[in-house]
């Protein structure tokens, strides 16, 4: 896997700024997503990597204007090319078109009842418009781009009836019909086997570069970020703490929560000291305090991390970090 | 680490058979064969593979959990596979396990205390503020306050969970434990927590352990000794080094490359394994690994390739490597 | 090792403690606390304690009079407030005999005929339950191939066999209630046990040495409770019901003695001419079973861990 994909001059294709969105409890709103800011360029691979609770998968879909109710979004923008995706009429054209997602358990989203062929076909006449032999013309095509031998015999298949690996390249084949120009991939490989992760990891790899198709990586995992994306974003507690490119971010991470990450991991490929890993828990999303969210864990915090949390400041060239012990140059 | 010391659990040739109905057709799932491994005292034993190898089987019937179809199962060198139900019981003082899913591995509906003291209740005539006083003891040894007895499972996270199944497989001071998945279902930096809880308790308890996981990167951190398995085989056995330095089957190898490690310094260009896992209820013939296997070669297919020992300690079972 | 400060690290366990009652309060002062913030607990409890009462006492209560005194002069007297006075608050039936001296001692009748057929039911079945789901195998055949037998046997024609061999009475009735309801206890006993046996804090009891009773009585039976409560007030239902199809029938309680089904039953002929007869017994039968939903619907919530200390601390004053 090479680091760059692609080169050229990168065209800023989605910008999210300042997106918020909330829950109502019974203890107030509580911010799944807390004024993130994000940019995907063309030909890249983004990274966004967190834990259970961060707002990972929340943002993946709020990006597309998919909430789940109660929830909402509170605040910011979307923008898709300059267009406001938050608008549903712009939302319909680009969502499953030009933004296409990836999901964790292909088993919901592909439906149950139907034939791999007859959900392809089914997507290729609405969304892409093709008709008569070419649906099956491009179906087969499809079915071979992601790797599954005997396309034709898989055409009939049902999602049951197909091994997890298979399933999340038949996934994957959905979302590549409508040759998208950007993929959401939220934990694709997870609950997969480790050849067979690595299988689906090199097919989306290879297919990003061959295609010239943007990533979006939404993962836990920083071994797949590591070897997957170009660019890294860390969120914690719905909100972005830092914010770099792959190889400076595991060479010298700079918010704390980023370095306890990474003490946290064992590695396969070397014998490492010991793990340090992050003292404490993750918080009750209801108990946030009011300052910088990982504060209760942070052994570096202080006195001004309580009030108000940290902004997302660059420190460098393509480095950006949300830490009151890390100034900045400027605001995001 | 084995050789002249006796093994504290030891298990020759188990093979785990059993018939599921598929349909209206019983199907035999193959879940474990002829699996023969030795754990001394103070050892962890990491045994690796993917979904269906049989590990979790494994361990199982190393703990009597589940009765073997073939094949025998040492503690401390007493043949223990035919015990009685009552001589098990008292086995179980010796012999814990830990789960991967934290979630349900306590009752919801009582106490954090009533589960810890059950194995107290069970075997010992510890009543009252002497149960009370031990449970608060082993909740401090794993890192917990004793008031988190009078709360329900409910109350806490999946990491605190886990230290919670993690002392209550510990109240009797067992020598061996099992650990399968022990951190599969947690965060990374909780992760990091409980398997250095683990290694030290190893330490200050004195245990040996039966790590079961899938992930290559955990079980390098806490292993002396790893086993690789496939399909309900042992592939490979050897010291943490020789798995992981000089790793000879060709499943091991692959199984290794295949791992993201979080290091974006050391991307590899590499073929990933090709095809899927078979079902544990049709394997192949012969070496299990042959549908997948690179170096497969003619013999792969009809006969399967005993375990050799190709160094001090490392056995192999392939024809071809 | 960081991790040691676990609980104790600020903010990490803040919510766990405050949602935690301080040691010694047992489960009854829970109880009582949690009632106190369920407004369909309070009616619940509030309904079932008043017709039990009524059930007990009320029969010495000075102003109940002799449920079997006929008095044909004043046969279908109206209630107050249609035309009838205070000597007969709720009216008469046709043979004059005073409906609100018959409903409370048909409350008598009814809640004792429901009462214990339910429970005889729900311990017998709940236990068979138990034990065909949680022992498999051929004691799992026996129990679920006589329970699917019950279930096809009418239990009308069990009664009507019954009577015909030891003539009718209400303790017959108890029985026949509860052999024709007890499966349905066993069958959703023993579908729930056999998902929770799979539980990995099953399988830690049994590995820890614990006894299959004890597995049976720790572990699985706390975990069926809800479910169970919430068919016990189904089955009550029916149970009060079905005794007074049995009274209709003539197999249950035998006059002069009275109970809320055998009035509808007899006051079903005068409808027309007295349709408080058939109306303030069905009222009873249906406010009983109200307050027994009440009732089961606050203890359900109350038997969700999660959801009772919620109640308890997090909502101010209900």
């Amino acid at each position: 896997m090479s680091t760059t994909n692609g080169n050229g001059r990168q065209e800023r294709l989605l910008e999210v700024k300042d997106l918020t969105v909330g829950f109502p409890t019974r203890d107030g709103t509580v911010l799944g997503v807390d004024h993130l800011t994000l940019n995907v360029g063309s030909h890249e691979r983004l990274g966004v990597v967190g834990e259970s609770g961060s707002g990972k998968s929340v943002m993946g879909l709020a990006i597309l204007g998919m909430v789940l109710p109660p929830g909402r979004i509170m605040g910011g923008s979307v923008r898709w090319r300059g267009e406001d995706v938050l608008d549903p009429g712009v939302a319909n054209r680009v969502r499953g078109r030009e933004i296409a997602m990836i999901f964790q358990d292909p088993m919901v989203s592909l439906n149950p009842l139907k034939t791999v062929g007859s959900q392809l076909r089914e997507l290729l006449q609405r969304r892409v418009g093709l008709k008569g032999s070419a649906i099956r013309q491009r179906s087969l095509e499809l079915l071979d781009m992601v790797g599954i031998a005997n396309a034709g015999e898989r055409l009939r298949a049902y999602a049951y009836e197909l091994s997890g690996g298979m399933r999340q390249r038949v996934m994957i084949a959905t979302a590549l019909a409508c040759e998208p120009t950007l993929v959401i991939a939220d934990e694709p490989t997870t609950g997969l086997d480790v050849t067979i992760q690595d299988q689906i990891l090199t097919l989306l790899h290879d297919l990003s570069t061959e295609l010239g198709m943007s990533v979006l990586m939404i993962t836990h995992d920083l071994g797949v970020v590591a070897q997957f994306c170009d660019r890294v974003q860390v969120m914690y507690a719905g909100r972005i703490v830092e914010r770099a490119p792959i190889n400076e971010m595991f060479a010298d991470p700079q918010h704390p929560y980023s370095l306890g990450l990474l003490h946290s991991v064992p590695r396969a490929d070397r014998d490492d000291g010991e793990l340090t890993g992050i003292p404490g828990e993750p918080l009750d999303r209801a108990q946030f305090p009011p300052g910088c969210a990982f504060e209760p864990r942070c052994d570096e915090a202080r006195d001004g991390c309580r009030d108000t949390p940290p902004p997302l400041l660059k420190i460098a060239e393509r480095r950006w970090v949300a830490c009151y012990n890390r100034p900045g140059e400027g605001s995001a | 680490m084995n050789g002249q010391v006796t093994p504290l659990v030891e298990s020759r040739d188990l093979s785990v058979h059993y018939t599921r109905w598929v349909g209206s057709r019983r199907r035999t799932v193959y879940a474990l064969d002829d699996f023969t491994i030795a754990v001394a005292p103070g050892e962890t034993v990491g045994l690796v593979g993917e979904s269906g190898c049989g590990k979790s089987t494994a361990g199982r019937a190393l703990l009597g959990a589940v009765k073997p179809t073939k094949g025998q199962v040492f503690f401390e060198g007493e043949d223990v596979t035919d015990l009685n139900r009552r001589r098990w019981r008292a086995m179980r003082k010796q012999v814990q396990m830990i789960f991967q899913d934290p979630y349900s591995a306590l009752n919801p509906k009582i106490k954090i205390r009533d589960s810890i003291a059950e194995p107290f209740l069970v075997h010992t005539r510890k009543r009252g503020a002497e149960l009370d006083a031990a449970v608060g003891e082993m909740l401090e040894m794993v890192g917990m306050t004793a008031s988190a007895a009078d709360k329900y499972p409910h109350a806490f996270s999946g990491g605190q969970r886990q230290r919670i199944v993690i002392a209550r497989a510990l109240a009797l001071h067992p020598g061996f434990v099992v650990a399968d998945e022990a951190t599969a279902a947690l965060d990374v930096s909780i992760q990091a927590q409980i398997v250095n809880l683990l290694v030290e308790l190893k330490d200050t308890v004195g245990l040996s352990y039966l790590f079961i996981s899938h992930n290559l990167a955990v079980v390098r951190h806490v292993s002396d000794r790893v086993a690789i398995m496939y399909l309900g085989h042992l592939m490979e056995i050897g010291s943490h080094h020789d798995i992981y330095e000089n790793p000879t089957h060709p499943y091991s190898q692959a199984l290794l490359s295949a791992v993201p490690v979080p290091d974006p310094a050391t991307r590899r260009s590499h073929e990933p394994l090709k095809g899927d896992l078979p079902s544990p209820m049709d394997p192949p013939k012969g070496c299990r690994f042959n549908t997948r296997c690179p170096l497969a070669v003619d013999q792969c297919f009809h006969e399967r390739p005993p375990l050799t020992e190709r160094s001090s300690g490392h056995l192999v079972a392939c024809w071809v490597s | 090792m960081t991790a040691v400060d676990d609980t104790t690290t600020p903010g990490a366990d803040t919510g766990a403690v405050d949602a935690v009652p301080p040691e010694g309060v047992t489960v009854l002062a829970d109880l009582r606390s949690h009632l106190r913030k369920s407004k369909a607990g309070i009616s619940g409890i509030f309904i079932c304690s008043l017709f039990a009462l009524v059930a007990i006492v009320g029969p010495w209560l000075p102003f109940i009079k002799d449920p079997a005194k006929q008095s044909l002069p004043d046969k279908l007297t109206p209630p107050v407030g249609w035309g009838g006075t205070w000597t007969h608050p709720l009216g008469t039936d046709q043979l004059g005999r005073d409906i609100l001296a018959r409903l409370v001692d048909g409350a008598r009748i009814s809640l004792l005929v429901g009462l214990a057929a339910v429970v005889i039911a729900a311990i017998l079945g709940t236990a068979l339950g138990l034990i065909a789901g949680y022992v498999g195998g051929r004691i799992d055949t026996l129990i679920i191939s006589a329970a699917d037998v019950q279930m096809a046997f009418p239990g009308v024609l069990a009664g009507l066999i019954l009577v015909a061999a030891f003539g009718p009475s209400v303790w017959l009735v108890i029985v026949v209630i509860a052999i024709s309801s007890w499966m349905v206890f066993t069958r959703v006993g023993r579908s729930l046990v056999l998902t929770l046996k799979t539980s990995l804090f099953v399988e830690a009891s049994e590995l820890s040495g614990a006894p299959s009773t004890r597995v049976m009585w720790r572990h699985l039976l706390p975990n069926l409770v809800s479910s169970l409560i919430t068919l016990c007030v189904l089955e009550l239902a029916a149970a009060i019901l079905s005794e007074s199809a049995f009274a209709f029938l003539g197999f249950g309680v035998q006059p002069p003695r009275s109970s809320w089904g055998l009035m509808i039953q007899q006051g079903r002929n005068y409808i027309t001419d007295g349709w408080w007869i058939v109306t303030f017994a069905g009222l009873a039968i249906s406010i009983v079973v109200l307050g027994v939903n009440l009732l089961s619907l606050w203890l359900q919530s109350f038997n969700d861990v999660a959801e009772r200390e919620q109640i308890i601390l997090e909502r101010p004053g209900g």
